[in-house]
């Protein structure tokens, strides 16, 4: 009679693992909007996962390595029926193990301390103390997943990066490592000072983990705030410089309004005298006078606005004639991105040409995009070929650590978005292209 | 024949323009024909007749501007160059209504002449493709097809399929692929598999990661060869180079 209860008894408690293991991964991994736990075939991989358990129980009686087996039935289930990177299936699938493992080493060392019995007598005798360390166990799982799902949730606005997620999950590698050979140590050991030490060391095992996580995730959050600030210090100041554009535009017009009745009145009078080649030298000057206006690109994204104009303008300073050809949208680009890539492009354009001696200064922008790509192109006229002498573009200037940075970025945005660079000359002309793929 | 078309409302400009235009194209070629509209629907009444390869288009005109003109020529879906002529040195547009090929820019310090110059250079890269070609099978009877409709040309046993723009059915020819190759890498196209040759004016999106081509005209996709990965993309890259 006792010895079925006892195994109806464990048997709960692995189907209890194998819903909590598997509904872990599920939380872990999916947003809002997605398919609930039922429907993505969760309870199927929870009783897989639970008799799989079960099965491994009956062969040993402490799990060791092959709790290397239950993740990989999570990780089944994560990777067929849930979304998400790699590596967050991967840790999805190894936390909740490593959780288990820790947990139940350290209960079961814990109690055995406290009860004075032998780690051997804790884990096969069916006595009270058992009962005790199994259910203590299954709550100090749910509470340290219930943690860690708070800490490793992944959201949209600060999820990890690779070498962050690599960072905590090699830490978690060697955590499991450590407390396998700690469990295999504490199974030969019977005096209870060494107990205490092997108690201790999974605490701190366990303290260590936390405090990876938290330094890593604040740090990445310190990062992207850092990031975001620099794009908003960056966006007022083009606001700024928007503001200031136009209002000197207002003052431009406002001055050509009273001009004009003036200039007409000359024009007028010149004609009058038959003076026309006076007065078609005089209109000219005038023409040439109102193409001066700055140029203002205005497409739908203020930051392209922003960054586009305030080029023009220093272009302008350095007597560069500026063409501009644009889409209005940018969608599917990260400000971020779309930030970084085009000053770099036009700063390197303008660099490179400001300095040149040639009659005609020339920087031709072309910004094309259709429902796969956008490409953006940017020609500058250049006195002689650069990529013969220079083919890397390793930057001329004598602060080498601060400059030089811009073909790299340029081309770390382009992978990013699976596309491409190219430089290339042509016709006294330098050119960039740069191919961004849309999200399709 | 290349035909071409000016647009301006400025009568003045219109005829200096064409002039200039005229002087440009004779340095590449004597087989074109210039026609010239002083208002916007002159120019799609004309246009519905000739079926123009390139439009110069004024972008301020009164009652129909430059950008409606485009528009409406997206709209039937008419694949002609279009090169804006405008006072500004900066042109903004939604790329959903028309993509322009360039744009000229009116009283600036740069003479007309010499951008018009660098623009009909591209243009003749473009006009490459404006080539008529005879084709023939049972289905459609002989028909002459310009090189630029060839959306692709795939390989089945001793036959070869034209896929062709506006059509439903491929045309198809006895012949083979490595002999065809040859002919048309100089307008243009590559050779994705040991199936099929794309034209590149077509090729829209090369998925790195499945292998796989997205002809985005007709929303088409063709797996691509790992051996011709490589030539794919440089062919590409150079194809870009010599378009934008």
């Amino acid at each position: 009679m006792n010895r079925v209860l006892w195994i109806v008894f464990e048997i709960i408690i692995n189907i209890f693992q194998g819903f909590a293991f598997c509904f872990y991964s599920y939380k872990y991994l999916s947003n809002k909007g997605d398919k609930g736990f039922i429907k993505s075939s969760g309870v199927l991989f929870s009783f897989l996962l639970a008799s799989v358990i079960t099965f491994f129980n009956y062969v040993t009686f402490f799990e060791h390595l092959w709790a290397l087996l239950y993740s990989g039935v999570i990780f089944l289930y994560a990777f067929f029926k849930l979304r998400g990177s790699i590596v967050n299936k991967i840790l999805s699938s190894i936390i909740p193990i490593l959780i288990m493992i820790i947990s139940s080493a350290f209960i079961s060392n814990f109690y055995s301390v406290l009860f004075g019995m032998t780690l051997e007598e804790i884990l096969s005798q069916n006595s009270f103390p058992r009962f005790i360390a199994i259910l203590s166990t299954q709550i100090m799982i749910v509470y340290l997943l219930m943690i860690s799902l708070k800490l490793f949730k992944k959201n949209e606005n600060n999820s990890l990066n690779l070498k962050e997620g690599m960072l905590i999950f090699s830490v978690l590698l060697i955590s499991i490592i450590i407390s396998t050979f700690l469990n295999l140590i504490s199974l030969q050991i019977h005096s209870i000072d060494e107990r205490y030490f092997i108690v201790l060391s999974f605490l701190g095992i366990v303290i260590i983990n936390i405090l990876v996580f938290y330094i890593v995730v604040d740090l990445s959050k310190m990062n992207t705030a850092i990031r975001e600030n620099e794009v908003l210090k960056l966006k007022q100041e083009y606001s700024q410089q928007y503001i200031t554009s136009a209002n000197s535009q207002y003052e431009v017009i406002k001055k050509l309004r009273h001009d004009f009745k003036n200039n007409m009145a000359v024009v007028n009078e010149l004609i009058q005298q038959k003076n026309n080649e006076k007065a078609l030298e005089y209109t000219k000057e005038y023409l040439d006078e109102l193409s001066e206006t700055e140029p203002l690109i205005k497409t739908n994204n203020d930051i392209v606005n922003a960054i586009i104009n305030s080029k023009l303008s220093a272009a302008k300073t350095y007597g560069i004639n500026v063409i501009c050809m644009c889409v209005t949208d940018f969608s599917d680009i990260n400000d971020v991105d779309l930030c970084s890539l085009l000053s770099n492009i036009l700063d390197n354009a303008i660099t490179a040409c400001k300095n040149c001696q040639i009659d005609s200064k020339r920087i031709f922008i072309n910004i094309i995009s259709d429902e796969y790509k956008y490409v953006f192109c940017v020609k500058n006229s250049i006195p002689e070929s650069v990529l013969q002498h220079n083919p890397d573009l390793i930057t001329t200037k004598s602060d080498k650590d601060n400059h030089g940075m811009g073909v790299k970025i340029i081309r770390s945005i382009a992978a990013k978005y699976d596309g491409k660079v190219d430089y290339y000359e042509e016709d006294k002309e330098f050119c960039c292209s740069v191919i961004l793929k849309r999200k399709l | 024949m290349i035909k071409i078309a000016i647009c301006d409302d400025n009568v003045v400009f219109l005829n200096a323009f064409n002039q200039i235009v005229d002087n440009c194209m004779r340095k590449y070629t004597s087989d074109f024909d210039i026609s010239t509209a002083s208002n916007g629907n002159l120019l799609l009444t004309k246009h519905k007749k000739y079926e123009f390869d390139i439009i110069f288009l004024d972008i301020d005109m009164p009652n129909l501007s430059g950008f409606d003109v485009a528009r409406i020529l997206r709209d039937d879906f008419s694949r002609c160059f279009i090169i804006f002529i405008t006072n500004h040195s900066e042109l903004v547009y939604e790329s959903l209504d028309f993509q322009p090929f360039n744009f000229i820019r009116k009283n600036c310090g740069i003479p007309i002449e010499e951008s018009v110059d660098k623009i009909i250079c591209k243009l003749m890269r473009h006009m490459k493709q404006n080539k008529k070609i005879v084709l023939e099978d049972e289905i459609s009877g002989r028909s002459a097809v310009y090189i630029k409709d060839i959306l692709y040309i795939e390989s089945d046993k001793h036959y070869v399929l034209y896929h062709v723009l506006k059509k439903e059915l491929p045309i198809k020819m006895r012949g083979n692929i490595s002999d065809l190759l040859e002919k048309y890498s100089t307008y243009f196209f590559v050779r994705i598999h040991k199936r099929y040759l794309v034209n590149l004016r077509f090729l829209s999106n090369i998925d790195n990661k499945n292998y796989e081509i997205t002809i985005g005209e007709i929303n088409k996709r063709l797996p691509m060869s790992r051996n011709y990965k490589h030539e794919v993309d440089e062919k590409y890259t150079m194809f870009l180079r010599a378009m934008i």
